[in-house]
């Protein structure tokens, strides 16, 4: 599977994956079609005021150098007023979006209007075959803003989340009346040297940054709020009737209340805990699933039992978080407009964190950790822990007096121009914000129709440090649908790939230390098709061991399919538990050992090479025979029995150890047997297993024997309730 | 749960899949694994104490913490005491700071 990178130019030799993007032809002007007239070019496009407006050079191969490396200094805004025109133009921040083929791209200008921040940023789509799914990200975070009385254009060095040497972005903007339509943005990128890369026609789609769905449900016995007027209490800003979506409209958000409020019945005296607001909202909210999205649920509940304190509480942190948060009324629901400010400031609050947000005094915890700001007059602060600092009065009382209902400066960049996993709910889990994710690598499918669904699994699903942890995949397709034989969807054939996020946040895309280069086998799906494979995933060929640290780690899969379509998985996560006794600790130093997780990658060898990582194995057998961990030696040897292993002398010659397959049965067996039920190994190795060594037995000329492994195998795996694709293996 | 004359202690910031323990006079009263921080509250957990508590000792690891509590307790209501885990591991317990939480 090949991704090119979208900020390059189209390579004339690759496939074109991105059709409607331009690109710039020897001797033209980037982004400008030949016998286009460029905005830029317009001589009756002097400014109206002269001296402040920065006059456009000639578009020369050396005034785009000289563009980039000024925008590549990182100066600091130096905001150019727009010339007075005698007409009212329309304002030109906001999101714009090009064609949905090859690399889309949404793009967010942020250079005029209300709390301009001197930014730019985007999102990138891959569309591939009928499927489209986020790559990646781009931010700007000083811009340099030129105007003409036609045109703006927006310069700045990007940070992206993907690798790429094209981090210039010029933008430019034909500027409009606001009775004229709203004209396009072309994107256009360069290296810091000046080497024209793709160029982007967005057309403006909309003038907000994003669009978050807001479902609201309420507790029975709660009135939840409606609006609150800042002029009925003193304090900061102009005075003006705030709902919560008018709160967010503020910050560049667009929050589209969906409606259909559900009435959550409880029992009288009813305490949520927030495993019980979890189920709510998987029950409540309509627009609930574990992927991310723009989608948020807001719960107006009355109590928690953390206490009476509690006024709000962002408690979605299982699985994908961030995607729902509920405030408690119980102390601020008198309809006072006390109360009414409270509970604007909470419900704005809990969504903020549903954004991502940390406490204004808690910055320091997240993610990368930034310093705290006790002094911000934002909606995630605490009025009682403001403190302005200089000896300025704090608490609550200055906070409220100050207070304009907005978010500071910093919150609102994140909100508008952060990278979109971190942004979105069910994005990067709660306070990480600048860690590449696993949803970062394998982006959401935003539009499927491919007719084929991923599943992964891990097996086992808590392990011991130490422990293979092995990828169960799930591949479900409609009838008719082309997809690989389930013995390639193992990783070491390219089409399934995996990315692994360890607990600190740092990203692997595994490398199978093995890669097989096979005649893709391709089959039809039937009604009801689904192909199960499993692979031991421990260990990379760049990396090492995977799973070499206690903690949480998020396991996502993609699938590139015959046709070209590319579908992801969900999200899989396993914690690896520390190791609760001393021989716990001394079987996982053993089994990750670093010859180890390849010795089992092999499913054992005789080999010189890895004799460490064999010797390892055997002593688990030798002094752990009771260790969970052993049936994996047991397997990795027992299957090394089974087979012959060739080894070529110095001389040339070739030396044969020949299969045993009595030694190879006494240890395959029991791991076998062991794991005929719920415990041991996972199906798909178990079946593996069987399978193997029916043909070492046919292979042997043992007929009868392979016959009765085929037969149990084949009985076993209908008791598992194996699909038909893998009783239709077992059983040839 | 709550009981108006009783002693809650809040487990608050720094817990990152911790197991802890809450002795109570002497006697473990509570005990939990997988104690994480939820950063929107601050909070991991509230624990409702017996409000005859005298001595409130919270273990982590090989950190602990402990506080006697007046008797009979200041003011009316609820006590509430709060442990934060700090940057090098440490404990921190001492009364709850005042104020709504969200």
């Amino acid at each position: 599977m090949t991704i090119m990178e979208p900020n390059a130019a189209v390579d004339a030799g690759a496939p074109d994956l991105s059709a409607g993007i331009e690109t710039a032809l020897p001797g033209q002007i980037p982004g400008q079609r030949p016998g286009a007239t460029s905005p830029d070019g317009d001589p009756s496009a002097a400014p109206s005021d002269g001296a402040d407006i920065a006059t456009p050079a000639p578009a020369t191969d050396d005034a785009i150098t000289r563009m980039a490396e000024e925008a590549a200094e990182n100066v600091p805004i130096t905001p150019v007023p727009l010339p007075i025109l005698p007409v009212r133009m329309r304002t030109l921040s906001g999101t714009y979006r090009s064609p949905a083929a090859g690399y889309q791209m949404e793009f967010r200008a942020d250079v005029d209007g209300a709390r301009r921040l001197g930014r730019m940023s985007g999102d990138y789509y891959s569309v591939s075959g009928t499927s489209t799914s986020y790559f990646g990200s781009w931010t700007v975070d000083a811009v340099k803003v030129t105007a003409t009385t036609s045109t703006l254009t927006i310069v700045g060095t990007a940070r992206t989340t993907w690798s790429t040497s094209y981090t210039v972005a010029r933008v430019t903007i034909p500027r409009t009346t606001i009775s004229q339509s709203a004209a396009p943005a072309t994107v256009r990128w360069f290296t810091p040297s000046g080497a024209a890369g793709a160029v982007y026609t967005c057309a403006w789609a909309a003038s907000s940054f994003r669009v978050v769905e807001l479902e609201q449900d309420c507790e029975s016995n709660v009135t939840p709020f409606v609006s609150h007027d800042t002029a009925t209490l003193p304090g900061g800003g102009a005075d003006r009737i705030l709902t919560v979506s008018r709160a967010y409209a503020e910050a560049g958000i667009r929050m589209l209340d969906t409606g259909g409020a559900n009435i959550v019945r409880t029992a009288a005296n009813h305490l949520w805990n927030n495993a019980s607001l979890h189920h709510a909202m998987q029950r409540h909210f309509s627009r609930w699933a574990e992927t991310p999205q723009f989608k948020v649920w807001l719960l107006h509940a009355w109590a928690h039992e953390f206490g009476v304190g509690l006024r709000g509480i962002m408690f979605d942190q299982q699985g994908l978080q961030r995607q729902g948060c509920a405030s408690f009324y119980q102390a601020i629901s008198a309809p006072t407009d006390t109360n009414r400010r409270e509970q604007l400031y909470v419900h704005v609050h809990e969504l903020g964190h549903c954004f991502n947000l940390f406490h204004s005094f808690h910055k320091n915890f997240m993610n990368p950790p930034l310093p705290n700001r006790p002094g911000s007059l934002s909606w995630m602060n605490y009025p009682q822990n403001y403190n302005p600092g200089g000896g300025a009065p704090g608490g609550a009382a200055a906070f409220w007096s100050a207070f304009p209902f907005q978010f500071d400066d910093l919150e609102l960049a994140h909100l508008r121009h952060g990278f979109r996993n971190h942004v979105i709910m069910g994005g990067t889990p709660f306070g990480t914000g600048a860690a590449l994710d696993v949803s970062s690598e394998y982006g959401d499918l935003v539009v499927d129709h491919t007719g084929l669904s991923l599943h992964i699994a891990t097996s086992p699903a808590r392990p011991v440090l130490g422990e293979p942890v092995v990828l169960e995949i799930s591949l479900a397709a409609e009838a008719g649908r082309r997809l690989h034989h389930l013995e390639q969807l193992h990783p070491k054939y390219g089409q399934v790939t995996v990315a692994v996020s360890g607990p600190g946040g740092e990203v692997v895309v595994h490398k199978p230390p093995l890669e097989h280069c096979a005649e893709p086998a391709i089959i039809v799906a039937e009604r009801g098709e689904e192909q199960r494979a499993s692979a031991y995933i421990g260990y990379d060929a760049a990396e090492g061991h995977l799973f070499d640290a206690p903690g949480t780690y998020r396991i996502r899969a993609a699938y590139a399919t015959p046709d070209g379509d590319v579908i992801v998985s969900n999200v899989a996560t396993v914690r690896v538990a520390v190791p609760h006794s001393r021989e716990e600790d001394d079987v996982a130093e053993l089994m990750l050992q670093e010859e180890t997780g390849m010795v089992l990658t092999l499913l054992g060898t005789d080999s010189d090479h890895l004799a460490r990582g064999s010797a390892a194995l055997q002593t688990v057998l030798d002094e752990h025979a009771d260790s969970p961990m052993a049936i994996y030696a047991r397997l990795a040897e027992g299957t090394n029995l089974a087979r012959p292993f060739y080894e070529v002398l110095d001389d040339g010659s070739v030396r044969v150890r020949e299969r045993d397959l009595d030694r190879a049965e006494a240890l395959l067996r029991p791991a076998v047997d062991a794991s005929r039920g719920d415990a041991g190994l996972d199906d798909a190795t178990v079946f593996q297993t069987l399978g193997y060594l029916k043909h070492s037995h046919a292979e042997a000329g043992d007929d009868a024997g392979a016959e009765e492994i085929r037969a149990d195998v084949v009985a076993l795996a209908r008791s598992k309730g194996a699909p038909r694709s893998v009783l239709e293996a077992l059983d040839e | 749960v709550s009981d108006p004359d009783g002693v809650a202690l809040e487990l608050g910031g720094g817990f990152s899949d911790d197991e802890v323990v809450v002795v109570v006079d002497g006697r473990q009263v509570w005990r939990g694994t997988g104690v994480t921080t939820n950063w929107s509250v601050g909070l991991a957990d509230v624990i409702h104490l017996p409000a005859s508590a005298r001595t409130v000792e919270v273990r982590v690891g090989r950190s602990s913490s402990s506080m006697s509590l007046p008797c009979p307790p200041d003011g009316d209501g609820e006590v509430r005491l709060r442990v934060d885990r700090c940057e090098n591991g440490r404990l921190r317990l001492d009364f709850a700071p005042a104020g709504p939480v969200f």
